[in-house]
């Protein structure tokens, strides 16, 4: 069994919670028997999971919740039409390359540096090799030649002496439709090429999960389909809805508010249900939590009158039909 | 750097089975289903498995029953029959035809065989998209897709502005093709094209998988195409409009082929100023027709590219007639 496999830690049952950490913004997570196959899957195969699911059912929170529980370091990139294999991986930053060429002919301060001195490293430079990345795959001699380089900004939440790090790539369909073969080869070999020809590889021993997270608004290609793991999120169930809640709101435990866990469920599956049969989108597990902080930090519950305004803001987003609000 | 891995298969799944051992049957299928592999693929344990690699040892003779207690009993004798056979009366049922009053059939019908009602159907012909799944991907991209200026940088400008001195304020960049504008969808639903009704419901579906309903609304006309409309539930009908920039995919025979009795066609100056129009307003026109290109009005290959809805048509076909700067024909 891998070293990963071996030391990767699961919450322990019954609850199968990972408990989150309010200071850095971990929530806490209900880990599922699907959602830990998944993940040890992922681990022992050492391919990328792609995760979809409908919005807010905890995609991106999962990646964030794993590298907490496991003590890894974390990092995220959210895929937009403009997102190019070179962000994540290394770009030269020509016009700083260009700005210093310029101060040197004018006789500044600064020197004109080797090309890959302005190389970026991107989060997968970062994810796979940390120790290479500032010093863009250079020795440090030859970094302490140059009096003018700049060491690039190592990412905050990219732990020192982390034994794994979970990258999350999130919102892959909104990339552009050639992105995810460009990714194939990274993510497959764990490695890429700088400009020059350098090959940055991920140490073996490092434990590395890759998790890819789509809303599916549109197909992914079938090779980058058929290289990736799948875990689809469903919608929870009503009383998994409660032990979210109770969990996200543990200094809340009393039985006034476990009633209004419970009724915000009920009302949460209505919508659900009627969002469905009109062919809109139902709402998401971060929305039924919207709607329980919102009832407890308004002191209101679904039997209030105000409920109703809550409903639409926090559940609905739409007008309703029958209303035509 | 080694060669890509393959795809996900019977490796990973022996790889996962010796890494996370389990005898769990919904263990199992949890992790035949996250390598998308059927759920119950893996069995716990199956009674009649035998090894198909390694030759079978021969058998060895098997001992008696008696003195073997885990042998299974021998079966049970056959119930049976009875020596008498039940009685079958036929009798002929009342208002039925004698054989010799049957109406003679004209020989036309006679000669057909009869119709089976409950015979069972054939199953549906499998339909084959016009544009294959293979390349479809592809070639829409290449149809829809427009330069983008955020590839690498433009040597060649930046050369020319440091040469004459000016300042680099933008880094500029050259195209590359993007499909963040997405495309106009515009689906000539006519009686006329009743044939290719199918494969116009097909081709919306190759489009939103490449690009996402949002980005892809679809129009559906019958005569001329301004008057396009889009149904959503929210909004009811909306008129087409022309978006600038943004490509227009149209699926026609710009009228070209007519049915007796028929609706009227709209005429080639109804699609010229359809052209003229797109063309104000800047948006390009890719029309994707059942019609060979030599069919088509000449005037109107001028002013967008026409490519032919056929299964042999391929991407680097629509790139040549949508050059690499994007240009449509003019």
């Amino acid at each position: 069994m891998s070293n990963a496999l071996t030391t990767f830690r699961l919450p322990a049952p019954p609850d199968c919670v990972w408990p989150g950490d309010e200071a850095t913004g971990v929530p806490p997570y209900l880990v599922s028997d699907e959602v830990a196959t998944a993940l040890k899957v992922a681990l022992a195969t050492g391919r990328p999971l792609l995760i979809s699911g409908p919005p807010g059912s905890g995609k991106t929170t999962l990646a964030k919740a794993t590298a907490h529980a496991q003590g890894w370091g974390y990092l995220k990139h959210t895929l937009t039409s403009r997102s190019r294999l070179e962000d994540l991986t290394a770009e030269i930053d020509q016009l700083q390359r260009l700005h210093d060429a310029q101060v040197t002919a004018a006789g500044g301060a600064t020197e004109l540096m080797p090309e890959w001195a302005y190389l970026k490293p991107g989060l997968l430079w970062w994810g796979f090799d940390a120790h290479s990345a500032p010093l863009k795959g250079r020795e440090l001699a030859e970094i302490e030649s140059l009096k003018s380089f700049r060491p690039p900004s190592r990412p905050k939440t990219l732990r020192e002496a982390g034994a794994g790090v979970v990258i999350l790539l999130d919102e892959i369909d909104k990339a552009e439709p050639d992105l995810p073969n460009d990714l194939l080869e990274p993510l497959d070999q764990r490695a890429f090429s700088l400009p020059d020809g350098t090959e940055i590889q991920a140490p073996k021993t490092l434990a590395l999960l890759v998790i890819i997270t789509t809303n599916g608004e549109r197909d992914l290609p079938p090779a980058f389909l058929r290289r990736c793991l799948h875990l689809e999120l469903r919608r929870p169930e009503e009383e998994e809805l409660q032990r979210i809640a109770h969990f996200h709101f543990r200094d809340r435990r009393s039985p006034e508010h476990a009633a209004v866990f419970a009724a915000v469920a009920k009302q949460f599956d209505e919508v659900e249900a009627e969002t469905k049969g009109a062919g809109r989108r139902p709402p998401g597990t971060s929305e039924y939590l919207d709607a329980v902080r919102a009832c407890l930090e308004l002191g209101i519950t679904p039997d209030s009158d105000t409920w109703r305004q809550v409903e639409q803001a926090t559940l609905r987003k739409q007008p309703r039909a029958d209303r035509g609000i | 750097m080694a060669s890509r891995r393959s795809e996900i298969g019977l490796g990973d799944l022996v790889q996962t089975l010796v890494k996370l051992p389990t005898g769990d049957q919904a263990e199992l299928d949890r992790m035949a289903r996250c390598l998308r592999f059927e759920a119950g693929a893996l069995a716990v344990a199956t009674p009649d498995y035998r090894p198909t690699l390694r030759p079978r040892p021969s058998p060895e003779p098997l001992p008696s029953p008696a003195t073997n207690p885990a042998m299974p009993s021998a079966p049970e004798p056959p119930i049976p029959l009875p020596d008498e056979i039940l009685r079958i009366d036929i009798a002929k049922l009342p208002g039925t035809w004698d054989a010799e009053s049957i109406p003679i059939l004209p020989p036309e019908i006679a000669c057909r065989a009869p119709l089976e009602l409950d015979a069972p159907r054939p199953p549906p012909v499998p339909r084959w998209p016009l544009f294959p799944p293979r390349t479809a991907r592809g070639l829409l991209g290449a149809a829809v897709m427009r330069p983008a200026a955020d590839g690498d940088p433009d040597l060649a400008r930046l050369i020319q502005a440091i040469i004459l001195k000016r300042p680099v304020r933008i880094l500029p960049r050259l195209p590359r093709p993007s499909a963040r504008s997405g495309c106009q969808l515009l689906l000539d639903f006519s009686d006329a094209l009743a044939p290719w009704w199918e494969d116009l419901r097909a081709l919306i579906g190759q489009f939103h998988a490449l690009l996402g309903e949002a980005a892809c609304p679809v129009y559906e006309f019958t005569g001329d195409p301004r008057d396009a409309l889009h149904w959503t539930e929210a909004a009811g009908e909306e008129a087409w409009r022309a978006v600038p920039n943004q490509p227009l995919v149209l699926v026609t025979d710009f009228g070209l082929i007519r049915i007796p009795g028929g609706e009227p066609r709209p005429s080639l100056a109804i699609w010229c100023r359809f052209a003229e129009h797109c063309r104000r307003k800047g948006v390009p026109v890719v029309a994707i027709t059942p019609l060979r290109r030599e069919r088509c009005p000449h005037a109107l290959g001028q002013a967008m590219a026409l490519v032919h809805w056929n299964p042999t048509t391929r991407a680097a076909d629509i790139k040549r007639l949508i050059d690499r700067q994007g240009r449509y024909p003019a």
